[in-house]
């Protein structure tokens, strides 16, 4: 993919003038007095940043306010220049920048002079824009009101044209910054078609927001920015977990639980975003595993259950339930026969449970035979690690196996996107998992790969 | 939007030598001894070229050096001057190293250097900075900055054009009110200095028009273009486009304006005073487009410098107080005694009001000096604008 947008070790230094000189009067008499001196301290807004953007991604940057996300954006626009490292877009292009909407607008020109003005401010022709004109007015809903001075336009009505006339700009690049912010609820859904329609055609979208939902909708890579320094880079999940996390582990007071944890969880999930290692301090849950365990048990996991751990990998989350269901009523299935062993060698032992409790199959295409009917199914962090098809084959076999009234509890992505799931190779040369969290695949699809399973 | 060049390299080169060429070519009429308009050696324009062509020289190889660009400039003006001095001594003995000829030197090489973009900002890759989608790939910074205007003249066109009607809407007389200021000023002349102070000049009324008209053309444009940058702020925060735009549309909406006025009083003081327009009235264009451009690169070098320093339109105000005095505009230039004719040079305005002076009332033909030195005023003034704008363009979203 061609890179259209490339960042390389970008840092932007902005300084912080205290005794302003804006004059030369007080730079004069700085030279006498000391105390009217100006003095500046550095505010480094962005730290060696890299990023690359290709033709047609859609990148959404997020963080908290003061993480440098608009420097970002008026970096690539050619707003400020960077301080050290290199901003660098593909010859040729055109960068539309929608940082504000109705820029250049003045209150006591018409509507349509200000169209003509705000689209020549983003360097349009004269031809071109009278070609755009009949559009925009369409688009703006504001046909009779052309003619009417600005100030007399409502703010609701001054935002759509802003908007009617950004909408039909047709740059290669869009940079937007948090224009969702403001409007009703049809601009924002208005907003949002544009916008796919953008991406439909093949632009490259940069996307710099708080609200989530918009970030959603539209984006398909996110980068996360605090105090400058890129955190994160990769799917859009990933980058909302981390987000969170950083919120969590920031913040003096703990977060409200994300939606897509179970709302069956009768506790607050501090531990829900705590970063995955073994044993965490601190939290309602000390361990891994104790989450799925308390949300079957509130599903109603009786030790006389019958449960099938997909993806049992070395245990760590199956201890809980190998110790609370009666022998054999265990089942545990994976692909990766050393680390089911390892599991057994090391987590059973750590805890002292004997492995006869537990029954373990261990084979590459989900091959289930020889069960008892299951009751409860669960596959917690296996489905990032395997491809779409994979996954239609475990809820194949899985279902197949289920007793009549058994449930199969899947986590699930929003994004079917087999890329989604390949690992990503950091700059810092760490490997990430784009997920290793709770996601959504949307219902639909999960229902037809029931029913394509069932049949 | 940015709004992306296509030229090819070799033209760009090949503008940006031609417009090199013209303007040192034009500055070293100044280069020599001068006392007033009259002195200029004739024999020396034969050696011009020569001058001009090693300086060129000196400074394109001081500029092909890899040290930083201050160490840089420094080097090249000074292989420079030292060249045009041994220069000027071989061609006209101990004459040719004067003083002030030095001086113009000095003045000259610091703008030819200022203007030179830096090479190592032209990557000939495909991935350019998003300030030079534009046209980053010109040599000169008025080259750059001309085509990138061009690009987007249609922002230009329709900021003057709001400029002109914010003025006039909604108001009654509209444009007569804006006739009425020259008029005013003109009576007021009129009675101090012909019936007070009883100063006999021929044709006062129409001499007077027309500095007056040029004079409130050029100063009302610097003003404005002063503050182009620094009440702009807004836009200029949230969207990229040629930031040189600004200043550049307060002078063409002062330019539409002088152009409206002239159109009205110009005919009318020919009917007064039966004067017929011959055919030096048709150098006006010609003079008008050199003062249309010695204003541009004013207002950028002003703009660039108030947003920096904001009391600098304080100091304009002033600046322009005593400029309006060391311009023949109320009083004969003729008149003047040859050893107080020096202020007068320093006026930029003062060739080009001697000027129309002359093709209008006087109907004769300018002397070439005169226009040598408007030429001039003209290009230094655009070129160092030019200059220093861009060098520092990229630092006013700091600043504001």
């Amino acid at each position: 993919m061609r890179a259209v947008i490339q960042l390389d070790n970008v840092s932007k230094r902005y300084w912080l003038r205290r005794n302003r000189s804006g004059e030369l009067k007080v730079r004069f008499l700085g030279l006498l007095h000391k105390d009217r001196r100006e003095t500046r301290d550095e505010l480094w807004a962005l730290r060696d940043v890299s990023i690359t953007i290709g033709q047609g991604e859609s990148v959404g940057v997020i963080g908290r306010n003061g993480s440098g996300k608009s420097t970002l954006l008026k970096l690539v626009a050619g707003i400020h220049e960077p301080t050290s490292g290199d901003v660098r877009v593909a010859r040729g292009t055109r960068v539309g920048t929608l940082i504000e909407l109705g820029v250049g607008f003045h209150p006591e020109l018409s509507g349509r002079e200000n169209v003509f003005l705000n689209a020549a401010i983003h360097g349009l022709t004269r031809p071109a824009i009278e070609a755009l004109y009949p559009a925009i007015v369409d688009y703006a809903g504001l046909r009779d009101f052309m003619d009417v001075p600005l100030k007399n336009y409502s703010s609701g009505m001054q935002m759509r044209l802003g908007f009617a006339v950004a909408a039909n700009l047709d740059p290669d690049i869009l940079l937007l910054d948090e224009i969702f912010a403001v409007g009703d609820e049809e601009f924002q859904n208005q907003c949002r078609r544009t916008l796919a329609q953008f991406l439909s055609a093949g632009k490259t979208i940069l996307f710099v927001s708080h609200a989530a939902a918009s970030v959603r909708a539209v984006c398909h890579r996110v980068c996360l920015l605090e105090h400058g320094r890129l955190l994160y880079d990769g799917g859009v999940d990933g980058g909302f977990n981390a987000y969170h996390r950083l919120m969590l582990t920031s913040s003096p007071a703990p977060s409200p639980v994300p939606a897509v944890q179970a709302t069956a969880l009768s506790s607050s999930a501090e531990a829900a975003g705590e970063p995955w290692h073994r044993v965490t301090v601190g939290g309602l849950w000390d361990e891994l595993g104790e989450l799925q365990f308390d949300f079957l048990k509130n599903q109603g996991l009786l030790p006389s259950h019958y449960l099938l751990d997909v993806g049992c990998g070395s245990l760590r989350g199956g201890i809980h339930f190998i110790r609370y269901l009666d022998p054999g009523h265990y089942i545990g299935f994976d692909c990766d026969e050393p680390l089911v062993r390892a599991g057994i060698e090391i987590e059973l032992a750590r805890v002292k449970l004997d492995p006869a409790r537990a029954t373990f199959i261990v084979n590459d295409n989900f091959q289930l035979d020889g069960l008892p009917p299951i009751d409860f199914a669960f596959a917690q962090e296996l489905f990032p690690e395997i491809p779409l098809t994979t996954v239609i084959t475990c809820i194949a076999a899985v279902v197949k196996k289920l007793a009549p009234g058994g449930r199969f509890y899947v986590t699930y992505f929003e994004d079917p996107n087999p890329a989604e799931t390949a690992p990503v190779v950091q700059p810092s040369g760490v490997v990430t998992h784009p997920d290793m969290f709770p996601y959504h695949l949307n219902f639909e699809v999960l229902e037809v790969m029931a029913v394509i399973a069932r049949a | 939007m940015t709004v992306p060049e296509t030229r090819s390299g070799a033209a760009k080169v090949a503008r940006d030598v031609a417009l090199a060429l013209v303007s040192y070519a034009a500055g070293y009429e100044l280069r020599f001894p001068a006392s007033g308009f009259h002195a200029i050696h004739h024999a020396a324009v034969r050696w011009l070229p020569l001058l001009v062509a090693a300086q060129i020289a000196a400074l394109a190889l001081a500029g092909r050096d890899k040290r930083p660009a201050a160490a840089r400039t420094i080097a090249a003006v000074a292989i420079g001057t030292l060249a045009g001095a041994a220069a000027g001594w071989f061609l006209f003995g101990r004459e040719g190293v004067s003083r002030l000829a030095l001086a113009g030197d000095v003045i000259l090489l610091c703008l030819g250097a200022l203007a030179t973009l830096p090479s190592e900002r032209r990557p000939a890759s495909d991935m350019i900075s998003p300030t030079q989608l534009d046209g980053g790939g010109g040599v000169l910074a008025i080259s750059t900055g001309l085509s990138a205007i061009y690009r987007y003249r249609e922002l230009l066109k329709n900021l003057v054009l709001k400029d002109l009607k914010l003025k006039y809407r909604g108001s009654v007389f509209g444009f007569l009110w804006s006739l009425l200021n020259p008029l005013v000023m003109i009576l007021v002349y009129l009675v101090a200095f012909k019936y007070i102070m009883a100063i006999r000049t021929e044709g006062f009324v129409f001499l007077l028009l027309v500095g007056i008209l040029a004079w409130t053309f050029f100063a009302n444009s610097a003003s404005m273009g002063a503050g182009a940058i620094v009440d702009n702020s807004g836009l200029l925060k949230t969207v990229y486009f040629p930031r040189a735009i600004l200043p550049i549309a307060s002078v063409f909406f002062n330019l539409a304006q002088y152009l409206l006025t002239a159109a009205v009083f110009l005919p009318l003081m020919l009917i007064i005073y039966q004067v017929r327009p011959g055919p030096p009235a048709l150098l006006f264009p010609v003079f008008l487009l050199l003062q249309l451009a010695m204003t541009i690169g004013i207002a950028l070098a002003l703009a660039a410098g108030t947003a920096f320093f904001r009391d600098i339109r304080h100091l304009l105000e002033i600046a322009l107080m005593v400029m309006f005095w060391t311009t023949p505009i109320v009083y004969d230039y003729h008149r003047v005694p040859a050893a107080w004719r020096w202020p007068i040079l320093f006026s930029p305005l003062s060739p080009f009001v001697l000027t129309y002076q002359d093709i209008f009332y006087y109907a004769k033909w300018p002397e070439p000096q005169t226009a040598a030195v408007a030429i001039v005023y003209a290009g230094v003034a655009l070129i160092g604008g030019f200059a220093l704008f861009t060098r520092v363009q990229g630092q006013f979203t700091e600043q504001l």
